[in-house]
C-alpha cells in the first residue's frame, strides 16, 4: 500500500512537472512586465519559492488565490453532489436488475448525461433567478464580505456542474453494481449459506468499486474541466475566468501559471481518488498488466 | 457457470435504431444546411428583432433578427464538422499509439499508458485555452484541442480490442483447425476491431459535439461571423432577458444530438460485444 502511493505521488509529480515545461514553453515569451530568468526551470524554481511572476495587473500568485477561493469550493461541493447523487441512483438501479426501476433510471440518467452542464446552468439561471428570484443570477459575492451569501451564490453553478457528471456516474455503477452482484465470489458466499443481501454488501461492493474507481477518476476529472465553463455561465471570477481573461489579454504569464493550477487541481484529485479505492481494495494497489 | 437463472439485465439494445435514425436525419439536415436553411444564415431583419416564434420565424428571431431556426440548422453543421475533424484527429493519434502497446512488448505498453494517461489529466479546455493564445480562437483550435482529449479514449479502444481478440472461444478455435496467424487476424480480430473502433468513434463525436458547444460558449472555438450551438448560447446569455427561447432551442438541440449519437454508440458497441460467458475463459 505504502508502495502504491510513493508511487501515485510520483505520477502526480511527473505530471506536474511535465504540465509545467509544456505550458511554459507552448505558452510563448511573456510581453512587458518582468520576465522571470532562467527559461522553463527558472520558472519552476521561482513557483517551488511560491512566486507566481508578475504582471501588469499585478502579482499572479494573488490572482490564482482569489480564483481559487471560488473555483475550490464549488468543485468540492459539485464532487460530492455528483457522487452522492450519481451513487445513490446507481444503487437504487442495481437492486433489482431489469426491473422498471431499473430501466426508468437508466433513461433518465442516460438523458442527463447528455445534458450540457452550461446550458443547465443557462437553464436554472432562467429559472430560479430570472422567473422565480429565489437566488441570484450570477456573480459571487466574496467571502470577506458575506459568508453566507458566498456559499448561496455557489449553490446553483454546483448542482448544474453535479447533474449531469451525477448521471453519467449513475449509468457506470448501475453497471459496476449490478454485475457485482453476479460474481463468482457473491455467489460463492450464497452457497455457503449468506442471504444475497449480506454476500453482496460483504464481497460485491468492493469489487464494484474496483469497477468503477478508473471511471470515477475520470469523472471528477472531466467535473473539473466542466467547472471552468459552467463558471462562464454563472460570471464567477474563478479559475476559468482567470484563464479566458489572460487568453483575450494575451497574458501569457498569467496563462501558463493558470493552466498549471488547473492540471495540479485535476491530476491531485485523480491521485485522491486512486488511493482511496486503493485503500478500499488492495487488488487496486497491485499493478497488473490487464 | 452461473448457479442462479441469470438475471443479468439485457444489453438495452432496443432503442439504439431509433438512436441511429434520429444521428442520420440530423446529420443530413445539417449538411442540408449548407444550401438551404428557412432564411439566409446572416440576413438580417431589422423589422422582427427578438421576436417569440411566430408563423414567419418559427423559432423567432435574436437581437441582431436573425432567424432562430435558420442559426440552428447552420450551427448544428459546425458541431458536426467539428467534432468530425476532432475525431479524425483523435483516431489518426490514438489507434497507431494503442498498436503499438498491444504489439510492442511490455515496454512500448507502459509508454503507451503513460501518454494515455497524462493526456486523460489535461483537459482539452486548456489545450484549447493554449491554442487560443498562439493563434487565435477559432474552430481549427477547437478541433485540434478536443482531437488530442479523444487519444485516450482510443488508445484505451484499440489496446483492449487487439488483447482480447485472440483470447476469444472462436480464434482459439480457428488456431486449433490450423489457420495461420495472419488468416485469424483478418477473418475474426480484423472485424471485431473495427467495429469497436467505429462505436468508439461515434461515442466522441458526442464529446465533440458537447466540447465544441463549450469551446465556443467561453469564446475559444466558433467567433462571430461563424455560426455554433455553443456561440448562439453565448449570444443568448449576453441579452436574453425575456426571451428564453434563445437559451432552451440550442440546448435542446445538442441534447437530442448527443443523445442520439451515445445512445447508437451504446448500441453499436453492444452489437459487436461478443457473449460474456466462458468466452474469456477459454484460453
Amino acid at each position: 500500500m505504502i508502495w502504491f502511493v510513493v508511487v501515485r505521488l510520483g505520477q502526480l509529480l511527473a505530471t506536474v512537472v511535465l504540465t509545467a515545461l509544456l505550458a511554459f514553453w507552448l505558452c510563448g515569451p511573456v510581453s512587458g512586465a518582468r520576465e522571470i530568468t532562467g527559461g522553463a526551470f527558472g520558472w519552476l524554481g521561482h513557483l517551488l519559492v511560491g512566486d507566481f511572476g508578475r504582471t501588469a495587473n499585478g502579482d499572479v500568485g494573488a490572482a490564482l488565490g482569489g480564483a481559487l477561493a471560488v473555483t475550490l469550493p464549488l468543485v468540492l461541493f459539485a464532487l460530492i453532489l455528483a457522487t452522492a447523487i450519481g451513487g445513490g441512483l446507481g444503487w437504487a438501479a442495481a437492486l433489482r436488475p431489469g426491473s422498471l426501476t431499473d430501466r426508468l433510471l437508466a433513461a433518465v440518467a442516460e438523458i442527463g448525461a447528455a445534458v450540457a452542464n452550461f446550458w443547465l446552468g443557462l437553464l436554472l439561471v432562467l429559472g430560479f433567478a430570472g422567473g422565480l428570484h429565489w437566488l441570484p443570477a450570477a456573480g459571487f459575492v466574496p467571502w470577506t464580505d458575506d459568508a453566507l451569501q458566498a456559499i448561496v451564490s455557489l449553490l446553483l453553478p454546483a448542482l448544474a456542474l453535479a447533474l449531469p457528471a451525477a448521471a453519467a456516474i449513475a449509468l457506470d455503477a448501475r453497471a459496476a453494481l449490478s454485475e457485482a452482484r453476479q460474481s463468482l465470489p457473491v455467489e460463492a458466499a450464497q452457497l455457503r449459506g449468506l442471504d444475497a443481501e449480506t454476500a453482496f454488501r460483504r464481497h460485491g461492493l468492493r469489487l464494484a468499486l474496483l469497477e468503477l474507481s478508473p471511471a470515477l477518476a475520470l469523472h471528477a476529472a472531466a467535473l473539473i474541466a466542466g467547472a471552468m465553463i459552467v463558471e462562464a455561465a454563472f460570471s464567477l471570477p474563478g479559475l476559468g475566468r482567470l484563464i479566458l481573461d489572460a487568453v483575450s489579454a494575451h497574458d501569457a504569464a498569467t496563462l501558463r501559471a493558470g493552466l498549471l493550477v488547473l492540471v495540479l487541481l485535476i491530476a491531485g484529485t485523480v491521485f485522491l481518488v486512486r488511493v482511496c479505492a486503493g485503500s478500499a481494495d488492495p487488488r487496486l494497489t497491485v499493478e497488473t498488466p490487464e | 457457470m452461473s448457479l442462479a437463472v441469470s438475471t443479468q439485465p439485457r444489453a438495452r439494445t432496443a432503442g439504439w435504431q431509433i438512436g441511429l435514425v434520429v444521428t442520420l436525419v440530423l446529420v443530413l439536415v445539417a449538411f442540408a444546411s449548407v444550401v438551404w436553411t428557412p432564411y439566409p444564415v446572416q440576413s438580417v431583419d431589422a423589422a422582427a428583432i427578438m421576436q417569440p416564434p411566430t408563423n414567419s420565424h418559427l423559432l423567432g428571431t435574436d437581437g441582431l433578427g436573425h432567424d432562430v431556426l435558420s442559426l440552428l440548422l447552420r450551427g448544428m453543421l459546425t458541431s458536426f464538422v467539428v467534432a468530425a475533424v476532432a475525431v479524425a484527429v483523435g483516431a489518426v493519434i490514438g489507434v497507431p499509439l494503442g498498436l503499438a502497446a498491444a504489439g510492442w512488448g511490455a515496454v512500448a505498453d507502459a509508454f503507451v499508458r503513460a501518454i494515455g494517461g497524462y493526456i486523460a489529466i489535461v483537459p482539452a479546455f486548456a489545450l484549447a485555452a493554449l491554442l487560443a493564445l498562439r493563434f487565435g480562437p477559432s474552430p481549427g483550435t477547437a478541433m485540434v484541442a478536443l482531437g488530442f482529449g479523444m487519444v485516450p479514449a482510443f488508445i484505451a479502444a484499440t489496446r483492449a480490442t487487439l488483447r482480447a481478440a485472440p483470447r476469444h472461444g472462436y480464434a482459439v478455435a480457428a488456431q486449433l483447425a490450423g489457420a495461420l496467424p495472419l488468416e485469424i487476424v483478418r477473418r475474426y480480430s480484423l472485424p471485431a476491431f473495427t467495429r469497436a473502433i467505429g462505436a468508439e468513434m461515434v461515442a466522441q463525436l458526442a464529446v465533440g459535439v458537447l466540447g465544441e458547444a463549450a469551446l465556443a460558449f467561453v469564446g475559444l472555438g466558433a467567433t462571430a461571423p461563424a455560426t455554433s450551438l455553443g456561440l448562439m448560447l453565448r449570444e443568448a446569455q449576453q441579452g436574453a432577458a425575456g426571451q428564453p427561447m434563445l437559451v432552451v432551442a440550442p440546448g435542446l438541440l445538442l441534447l437530442v444530438i448527443v443523445l442520439a449519437l451515445s445512445v447508437t454508440s451504446r448500441g453499436l458497441r453492444a452489437q459487436g460485444a461478443v457473449p460474456a460467458s466462458g468466452a474469456t475463459d477459454a484460453a
